[in-house]
């Protein structure tokens, strides 16, 4: 019976181990607007010259310092982030002006890891759960010139690029296109950066 | 049963093909898809683009339209009625107002001399572009005052040049001796209801 007790203890533990992901912050640093300089000037062709960025916002995700309930030791944000979990940036915007449509990408391996050195990156390639920590920009459904078109709908947003471990200021660029159909003067919309974590298993 | 096999095997294989394909997507809306590990954050864009309202004319036969001419100046013609060129309009519109709607109206640039009828009507509309049929069908006589070519419209582009956008038939009647005179033109503006 002990036996039997023994065995599901240690089950329970290795389920909790898994399903545990910690608590890590998203912060977006920038954000652009778009600014036509002029309108087309040719008669009869739909006004839907692209607009870039006025910049690049940088996404950074690292994990939070905890502090041991017991021992009340703290564990640094670096210490956390040796445990690399698989995350994945989807976006989508809210209030995107009618007739407008708006793409973003970044490049493969943008931003930095973070910590910029770590144990895990000294692993033989065995240990590495999940490989290098490298940042993969989404190719599936994007433009030749890497562009994903973003929608205007939460509940489908968008898989831009994803990340193993912890990565700060991964620039990520914008592109609006326009048309007649765009109303004239300023529209304000707002961009959301979802992220998600999976632990390996 | 090695065909079904090999039928399984093949609904697998198209199913990976459509996963392979299928973009990646999440439930931004719900906090629970994101809530464990995760985050959501959001920032504040806005885009700025101008209005614009602009036409151009394209003459079939004749020469380069743009200018918005149709006849030589001091084109004579001394009798007769007959059909004048036609006509190609394009234009761009976007409005200051998403609700304002804008007109297509035609004047001469001189008065039309005694006894010269010019009319004109839209004939053909294109279907490329992004704009409503809001050409006006049945002839009009044009003269120093707007005659409206195009009902009010909204928003919309025609595509540009030759048959695209709206066909303008003028049909020229002369029972006197006179002649358009010197410079004389046709004008055509886009002006908001």
């Amino acid at each position: 019976m002990k036996r039997y007790l023994y065995s599901i203890l240690f089950l329970v533990t290795l389920q909790y181990a898994n399903g545990q992901v910690q608590d890590g912050t998203l912060v977006i640093t920038g954000s652009p607007s778009f600014s036509q300089s002029a309108a087309t000037q040719e008669a009869g062709l739909d006004d839907s010259e692209n607009i870039i960025g006025s910049l690049d916002p940088l996404v950074t995700f690292i994990l939070n310092e905890t502090i041991n309930p017991v021992t009340g030791d703290t564990t640094s944000r670096e210490q956390n982030c040796e445990t690399v979990y698989l995350y994945k940036v989807f976006m989508h915007t809210s209030n995107m002006p009618a007739g407008t449509i708006i793409k973003a990408k970044t490049f493969d391996n943008s931003g930095s890891r973070f910590p910029l050195v770590s144990n895990y990156d000294g692993l033989p390639p065995s240990g590495k759960y999940f490989g290098d920590r490298d940042l993969v920009a989404e190719t599936n459904g994007a433009d030749i010139d890497g562009f994903i078109t973003i929608p205007d709908d939460g509940t489908v947003a968008i898989k831009v690029f994803e990340f193993k471990g912890c990565r700060e200021d991964i620039p990520v660029e914008f592109r609006v296109t326009p048309s007649v159909g765009t109303p004239s003067g300023t529209s304000n919309f707002q961009v959301y950066y979802t992220i998600t974590a999976e632990p390996f298993s | 049963m090695s065909k079904n096999i090999k039928n399984i095997m093949f609904c697998s294989f198209l199913l990976t093909a459509f996963l392979g394909v299928a973009q990646e997507t999440a439930n931004g809306s719900d906090v629970n898809s994101f809530i464990i590990g995760g985050g959501q954050e959001f920032t504040e864009s806005s885009v700025f683009v101008n209005s614009v309202a602009i036409l151009d004319v394209y003459t079939i036969g004749g020469g380069g339209g743009g200018g918005g001419t149709v006849f030589e100046a001091g084109m004579p013609f001394s009798a007769g009625a007959g059909a004048m060129p036609e006509v190609w309009l394009n234009y761009t519109y976007r409005p200051i107002d998403p609700n304002d709607e804008s007109e297509i109206f035609v004047r001469s640039s001189h008065p039309i001399p005694a006894g010269i009828d010019i009319e004109a009507r839209v004939i053909e509309v294109s279907s490329g572009g992004d704009f409503v049929d809001r050409g006006e069908n049945g002839n009009f006589s044009i003269d120093e005052n707007n005659g409206k070519i195009v009902k009010s419209f909204g928003a919309g582009y025609t595509d540009d040049g030759e048959t695209n956008g709206y066909k303008i038939e003028y049909t020229f009647s002369n029972s006197g001796t006179e002649s358009l005179p010197a410079g004389f033109s046709i004008i055509y503006e886009i002006i908001k209801k």
